[in-house]
């Protein structure tokens, strides 16, 4: 199963239980990071995750995943601009939502993931 | 066995929890409710940006503040092995009201047990007057099953 959640992070792994919350179980987890054609893994093992923090879960279907043109490469080398990725795209979030507050009469957003 | 139960097992286990806002806490579980607060002893909390850090003796966790658990791997062979010993011992308790004798016969053989008990509880709807036959039939099943194993 695929979970991304509200922080942006995209979670793999075998789901083992689930409750009226959505809080989950996830077995084996690794995180995975992506950044152009490149992704890469980082192991995680058994998850916790508390159902408010779900964006989204998924089945993966594992035949289709062998298909995907992307090539896995070391976590650390790409952990920096994966990081440089996130911190431009929060700073890309924080202009638009100014302008949209200061030009078009939005509110203010509150804080990370209030998008969804 | 749903995510809750899971961490209510998981006490006294060390574990990692991530709070929304991106705090880490490393320590080991002392107590937990169904709201998921949680309090934890001998805890290294850690910055968002995980470059400083702080020890703690004992701590308290408001659930709602809580982003994610990471727990031993092992603990889901735990409570899994837990789970199954708790549902047998369920199962010969009220086997034992069915008929006592034939279960102790068996103890020998946990897969016969499991066969035996799935056996009466198909039986019990039956009728009463069947009663005593599927006595007499499942002690015949278990001891065929038992010249089998």
């Amino acid at each position: 199963m695929l979970v991304i959640l509200r922080d942006g992070r995209k979670l793999h792994g075998v789901l083992r239980s689930y409750d009226q919350f959505a809080n989950l179980v996830l077995e084996d987890t690794v995180e995975r990071i992506y950044h152009g054609n490149a992704f890469a893994e980082s192991w995680h093992g058994l998850f916790l995750i508390r159902g408010e923090n779900v964006v989204l879960l998924g089945e993966i279907d594992l035949d289709k995943e062998e298909e995907v043109p992307l090539k896995q490469v070391e976590y650390n080398l790409l952990a920096a601009f994966h990081k440089q990725d996130a911190e431009s795209k929060k700073e890309r979030e924080e202009i638009k939502s100014q302008i949209l507050y200061e030009q078009k009469g939005f509110c203010k957003e509150g804080g990370e993931g209030d998008g969804y | 066995m749903l995510p809750l139960s899971l961490l209510t097992a998981a006490q006294n286990k060390p574990m990692l929890v991530e709070l929304k806002n991106g705090e880490t806490l490393n320590g080991h579980l002392v107590n937990c409710d169904n709201f998921m607060n949680i309090t934890l002893r001998e805890v290294y909390q850690t910055n968002p940006d995980g470059d400083r850090f702080w020890k703690l003796k004992e701590c308290y966790i408001r659930g709602s503040t809580i982003k994610y658990l990471r727990v031993p791997d092992t603990l889901l062979d735990v409570v899994k092995e837990e789970q199954n010993r708790a549902r047998d011992m369920n199962r010969s308790a009220r086997g034992g009201h069915m008929g006592g004798g034939e279960l102790r016969v068996v103890v020998l053989q946990e897969v016969v047990v499991v066969d035996v008990v799935d056996l009466c509880e198909e039986e019990e709807g039956a009728a009463e007057a069947l009663n005593t036959f599927s006595y007499c039939s499942s002690v015949c099943f278990l001891y065929t099953l038992s010249i089998a194993v």
